[in-house]
């Protein structure tokens, strides 16, 4: 039930990232606070919920941005397949697991992007393209996990308090 | 002979005294006398005062003090009322300036009517050169209208809701502007990157085509209206054996800090994709 406060987070970040997440560009990359937000949320022990998450950051995309809506869902859900995945096995090295996931999945998604706009609109050169968003943007990801993951971390804090035993 | 009394012989004793006293204390010759009996007496009394001050300080200060700190408190609180006014006004005379330059733009072109908006975000992806505008088909916005600012041409509606709209700018890669040349006289194509920067194309290498040229929308394709300016020539090369010019072109535009637009909304759109595909 407490995960119910994820939904609106996940809108905000939305709200974020298109009024001030792409007003700070490195180069012409730009940072994807709602992978982000998923990739922590699903390598947390309480993540099991990650893929409504993914679900619904998907249906958002779809309605907010101009990129076709299957490239949203797919890059979100391997976002959130991968954190799982991985959360069962780094459970004991987070951060490990955090940077792992960050970077495939973020390189997975605007590799994804790249494929499907270079292949409808015909007119997005390789090498500028990797140069001038997708390298700048992947790099943004890795910088912004950790802060991310300390807030994500803080608010499972909050949510699930740990049980005393008796 | 009448006896004189002994009560008079001392009243007239202390009277001399008194006159004496009141005639050497005048003639000064008692200053140090006085000053030597009164020393302890001031001592005693200057102690006492201090003390009294001391503790009519005690009681009255920190009141005082209350009160101060009551009217700082009040004084950095409209301080902060007015630096927050201040914000506002200026904010407010900025967007003043941005719509008296739109205005000023509009009544050049009196034969459009123009709708003004704010720009509220851009698309999250950074491959997509799009914005999102506060209005939307409420207010009469529809679908290929096109964009424009006092500078020039910002591109035009590709999708719209009730109350926004996304704009497809003309720097975005799937973006291509039909244009003229004001200088050369001749026609091409303007078209978007993935770095923002627009690229001139189509243009035929025979033509005679400057640095600094003027390049205006030329209306083919019935995407745009005509002779809206969109930039001009940057730089340009072309080789022996090249059909067409290569040439960067500087937007009129700035799209960095785009913070209201105009819809041109009595302008109807062509739609020329059934002409262009094979239907045979």
């Amino acid at each position: 039930m407490a995960e119910l406060l994820y939904y609106p987070i996940l809108i905000l970040l939305l709200i974020l990232q298109m009024t001030i997440g792409r007003n700070i560009q490195l180069v012409g990359g730009a940072v994807d606070l709602i992978l982000l937000w998923l990739v922590c949320w699903g390598l947390h022990r309480q993540g099991k919920n990650v893929w409504y998450g993914a679900l619904f950051a998907g249906l958002i995309l779809t309605f907010a941005s101009a990129v076709p809506w299957y490239v949203s869902f797919l890059s979100y859900f391997f976002a959130a397949g991968m954190s799982r995945y991985f959360s069962k096995r780094f459970w004991h090295n987070p951060l490990i697991a955090l940077f792992i996931v960050t970077f495939v999945s973020s390189l997975f998604g605007i590799l994804l992007q790249y494929a499907v706009l270079a292949f409808l609109n015909g007119n997005m050169g390789w090498g500028v393209s990797l140069t001038h968003v997708i390298i700048p943007s992947v790099f943004m990801n890795l910088i912004l996990a950790l802060p991310v993951y300390a807030i994500v971390h803080d608010m499972s804090r909050w949510m699930y308090p740990a049980e005393v035993e008796a | 002979m009448k006896k004189i009394s002994p009560r008079f012989w001392i009243i007239l004793a202390i009277v001399i005294g008194a006159v004496g006293l009141i005639v050497f204390s005048l003639s000064g010759y008692l200053s140090l006398i006085i000053g030597k009996a009164a020393s302890p007496f001031i001592s005693v009394e200057s102690w006492i005062s201090t003390r009294y001050v001391a503790f009519r300080d005690f009681l009255t200060v920190p009141r005082d003090v209350n009160t101060l700190r009551q009217q700082n408190a009040a004084l950095e609180n409209e301080v902060s009322q007015l630096e927050s006014q201040v914000l506002e006004l200026q904010q407010q005379l900025s967007e003043t300036q941005i719509l008296y330059a739109l205005l000023d733009y509009a009544r050049t072109a009196p034969e459009n009517k123009y709708v003004a908006a704010s720009v509220i975000g851009k698309d999250p992806s950074p491959f997509m050169s799009y914005i999102i505008i506060d209005h939307g088909s409420d207010d009469g916005i529809l679908y290929g209208m096109p964009v424009v600012t006092q500078q020039g041409l910002v591109g035009k509606v590709v999708a719209v809701t009730a109350t926004a709209a996304r704009v497809q700018l003309i720097t975005d890669a799937n973006s291509v502007v039909n244009i003229t040349l004001s200088d050369a006289g001749v026609s091409g194509q303007v078209g978007g990157s993935v770095t923002g920067d627009l690229a001139l194309e189509m243009v035929s290498a025979s033509a005679e085509v400057l640095e600094g040229d003027i390049i205006l929308t030329s209306g083919l394709g019935g995407s745009y209206p005509s002779d809206i300016v969109v930039g001009q020539i940057l730089s340009h090369s072309k080789s022996e054996n090249d059909l067409y010019y290569s040439a960067i072109v500087q937007p009129a535009v700035d799209f960095t800090s785009l913070d209201a637009v105009l819809i041109i909304t009595n302008f109807k759109p062509v739609d020329i994709t059934p002409l262009t595909t094979d239907n045979g």
